[in-house]
């Protein structure tokens, strides 16, 4: 029963509630990097990695701290320094051990810190009063389902450069247009879970 | 002294045509998209965001002086943090179906673009004054925006307006609904037709003003050829 319910939790963050399409969170990073596939596999990676563990530090400090001593109204506060400090611990561990990676992915560590995604489902987990394992799945999938928006979009953006589109609709009103399909096709999903 | 004034007023409505946060800059889309259901959702929403906007980039420009550069990060957001916990609490006391109806976009007012945006590119850099003037203009170039986006999707979509808790009214518009525009992919459509809609225009425009350089080109050369002559 709890690993079923857990499956559905996890094409639910993927599919039906998909951040990008239809929860609408993390649109800047979205529109601004999803323009071609490299940097897209980058960015949604890197979202992934940083929503699975501030899901995981954001639900103990809330389940052994803030909820024990009645400070839940904190949380923004909280969850917002959370990832602050955890983003820039891992762009000091990655430049530390790993220049490489660092040069590809360092540019979109400080933009994580004012994704709207991450907090989003940090405070997602929280309202909805997950327990751990289902906090754990609702923020590495809904990572999952960020990443799989981005490859989407970057798929059709990079074609998008070869067609004629009219003048006034270039750049990113016709990736929203784009958007609009999708989000459209992302609705079929609604009756899966 | 005069000059400054009108230097204030342009810092005011930069924020509402030249640099509009969400047509131009493309900042603070999720929010744009995701409460423009009801037109009462974006108002309450406009409101906070200038609030938390207006407060808080005040509050940067004033410790900005006092902030070292390595931590500028942290302590911006939880400044910002702090006012957006203020506005959720009040709404969650006198307005509770938009409060219930908002739910997590409030708390996301934190990592609005917008909010951060200002506070890093303007807010850091210059004195209260002209930051007051430039959050009021931001955060009234915001409303405009989603209120034009929420005015279209609550008529067209929904067929009527509907006010529950800034007012107790129901009006019903149209005699059919375009279901679509409730939907996620509305907003999107409706978003895109407004972007395409000012990019058409200040493409106009720009057009307008080298066609008439041009013209004023040859108008001098033929002057000049007749001189010559």
């Amino acid at each position: 029963m709890v690993e079923e319910s857990l499956v559905a939790l996890a094409i639910g963050a993927v599919l039906v509630n998909n951040f990008v399409f239809v929860r609408f969170l993390g649109l800047c990073p979205f529109f601004g990097t999803s323009n071609n596939w490299s940097n897209s596999m980058g960015m949604g990676l890197m979202v992934i990695f940083v929503m699975t563990c501030s899901s995981v530090l954001s639900w103990v400090i809330d389940a052994f701290v803030l909820i024990p001593l009645d400070a839940t109204y904190l949380r923004i506060m909280v969850f917002i320094f959370i990832i602050a400090v955890f983003v820039q611990l891992t762009e000091l561990i990655i430049r530390k051990y790993s220049p490489s990676l660092y040069k590809s992915l360092g540019i979109f560590l400080p933009l994580m810190v004012v994704n709207c995604a991450i907090l989003g489902i940090t405070l997602i987990n929280a309202g909805e009063g997950y327990a751990f394992p289902a906090a754990l799945v609702s923020g590495f999938f809904s990572g999952v389902g960020f990443w799989f928006a981005m490859l989407l979009m970057a798929a059709v953006r990079e074609k998008l450069e070869l067609v004629g589109v009219p003048e006034s609709l270039r750049g990113i009103p016709i990736a929203i247009v784009v958007a609009a399909g999708y989000s459209m096709a992302f609705r079929a999903f609604a009756g899966l879970v | 002294m005069s000059n400054e004034k009108v230097n204030l007023w342009d810092e005011f409505f930069k924020g509402i045509g030249r640099m509009n946060p969400v047509y131009i800059l493309l900042l603070g889309l999720c929010s744009a998209l995701a409460i423009t259901t009801r037109i009462e959702n974006a108002i309450v929403m406009s409101v906070g965001v200038i609030f938390c906007l207006v407060c808080s980039t005040v509050i940067i420009s004033i410790v900005r002086a006092v902030v070292p550069g390595d931590v500028r990060i942290p302590v911006f957001i939880s400044i910002i943090a702090g006012f957006v916990t203020l506005f959720g609490f009040f709404t969650q006391a006198y307005l509770p179906t938009v409060y219930s109806a908002l739910g997590v976009y409030l708390a996301l007012i934190t990592t609005n673009c917008i909010l951060y945006g200002r506070a890093e590119a303007y807010a850091g850099k210059n004195p209260i004054l002209p930051t007051l003037m430039d959050g009021l203009g931001m955060g009234a170039g915001y409303s405009l925006a989603i209120i034009g986006i929420a005015v279209v999707r609550e008529i067209l979509g929904f067929g009527e307006i509907v006010f529950q808790d800034l007012a107790q009214f129901e009006i019903t518009v149209l005699p059919f609904q375009v279901g679509i525009l409730q939907q996620s992919a509305g907003a999107y459509i409706v978003m895109a037709g407004y972007l395409g809609f000012f990019m058409y225009l200040s493409k106009r425009k720009e057009r307008k003003r080298k066609e008439a350089i041009s013209l004023e080109r040859k108008r001098m050369m033929e002057e000049r050829t007749r001189e010559v002559s």
